[in-house]
């Protein structure tokens, strides 16, 4: 079969199907990505035997509910995670200062994001002093799950 | 819905009460107030048009009172042609500011994609119909145009795990135990639930030591994804498919805490569709002692 035919044939096919809509959204999703109200859905799309997630707490280390500022604690990891590539770029000529020095400071911007947020939010402001990022590592070793806690940022 | 003619019918019991609900679930999935700091990262229509002025709180008031007029006359049937679009505006605008702050969730896009199908089907069947297509076809269009969203929404989910992992989802699932541990922590930092915080560690840990469990049950959740066009062939099929995969979303948020309640809404509205076999139902076991008690 050439070419040709084989266009021939799914012209023919697409004149002939009943999903026509379904097979625009599927192409406009696949093609536009992450562009709202589109998306091709990559959530859980791959898994990796690593990962991480964000909390907060006050500077004694006591958590502090995320929502508190409006916000799910998923919003913050992807929040930091657009910072932290924002930022892995500008310090990519730092060698193996590069990671730690790009989290410090994507910690110290979500940090400002934050202060941004209560500004709408009286009952968030009260929470800005000494507020602290962290950050836990999650893995997977020997079929058992191993949790590292570390602080990123945080406020005077 | 037969599996004949191209765009398959819908009685008026059933388009009624897929109005109503589907209203109900724009409403619902339409932030009620925007509570943000700007728009530091616009993401898709935000890219577009400067979405500033809804930030102004009066603004979005009177952009939520559009919205519930709008809905409103959609469920009625009436002025269809300003109510969908005034609908998508506000709806897909205010999720986009939602989803410009450098995080995109995915739970809404299935709802604003409905709308959008919705949107372009009545305005194609305008088209259509002055071309001289049946009238009655305009909502059955865009109840179809529904569905196949729905539909597109799972199978675009399935390829993107296909082409992100080059085919080796299932494998790289066994690693889920990570995940449901991180979902896990996070809820658990929203809401301090301590109870569903055990509940889902148990799951997580039960993951990691046993992988290819999980890779299995992943298996069948890609199945129903990558299967989902099945649910245009015919109303059983859509029913039974969306069953399952309202029961896989149900288990999800049992183990994980992802609920995807629109998806599951819009499942139940659009795919199970429940007024049609209940009527359906009750006409075969009515019907014929109707048809008896009314012969001569």
């Amino acid at each position: 079969m050439n070419v040709a035919s084989l266009l021939t044939g799914m012209r023919a096919w697409l004149r002939r199907t009943r999903c026509k809509w379904l097979l625009v959204m599927t192409v406009l999703c696949l093609v536009l990505r992450e562009n709202y109200p589109f998306s091709n859905f990559p959530m859980y799309s791959s898994f990796a035997s690593r990962t991480y997630y964000l909390y907060l707490t006050d500077a004694k280390g006591t958590a502090i509910q995320t929502t508190r500022f409006g916000l799910a604690s998923s919003t913050l990891k992807k929040i930091f995670d657009r910072y932290r590539r924002q930022e892995l770029n500008r310090f990519k000529d730092s060698g193996d200062g590069r990671v730690p020095l790009a989290e410090a400071s994507s910690g110290r911007l979500l940090l400002r994001y934050l202060e941004g947020l209560s500004a709408e939010r009286p009952e968030a402001a009260g929470l800005l002093a000494g507020l602290q990022v962290q950050h836990v590592n999650v893995s997977e070793q020997d079929e058992a799950l191993k949790l590292e806690t570390r602080v990123v940022a945080q406020r005077p | 819905m037969t599996s004949l003619s191209a765009t398959p019918r819908f009685a008026f019991y059933e388009r009624l009460v897929m109005r109503a609900l589907f209203a109900w679930v724009v409403w619902r999935a339409t932030p009620g107030a925007l509570v943000v700091n700007g728009i530091p990262s616009p993401n898709g229509i935000a890219r577009l048009v400067d979405l500033h002025f809804l930030l102004d709180p009066q603004v979005f008031a009177w952009a939520r009172t559009a919205l519930a007029a709008a809905l409103f006359l959609y469920v009625l049937r009436l002025l269809v042609w300003l109510a969908l679009p005034v609908a998508l505006f506000v709806h897909v605008a205010a999720n986009a500011i939602t989803n410009s702050q450098g995080a995109i969730q995915h739970a809404i896009q299935i709802v604003s994609l409905v709308l959008l199908a919705q949107t372009a089907a009545h305005f194609y069947g305008l088209w259509r119909r002055r071309r001289g297509e049946d009238r009655r076809l305009l909502e059955d269009r865009e109840i179809w145009w529904s569905q196949q969203s729905i539909v597109a929404v799972y199978l675009v989910a399935g390829i993107t795990k296909l082409l992100v992992t080059k085919g080796l989802w299932i494998f790289q699932a066994r690693w889920v135990g990570v995940s449901v541990a991180k979902s896990a922590y996070q809820s658990f930092y929203d809401n301090f639930n301590q109870a569903d915080l055990q509940h889902q560690l148990a799951v997580a840990n039960f993951a990691a030591a046993h992988g290819w469990i999980v890779a299995l049950i992943a298996a069948t959740g890609l199945f129903l994804e990558l299967g989902s066009p099945l649910m245009l062939i015919n109303r059983a099929l859509a029913a039974l498919f969306a069953c399952a995969l309202v029961g896989f979303h149900v288990s999800l948020d049992y183990t994980m805490g992802l609920s995807f309640i629109y998806n599951q809404w819009l499942l139940i509205i659009f795919m199970i569709n429940a007024p049609y076999w209940i009527v359906t139902a009750a006409r075969k076991i009515f019907g014929p002692r109707r048809a008896a008690a009314t012969s001569p």
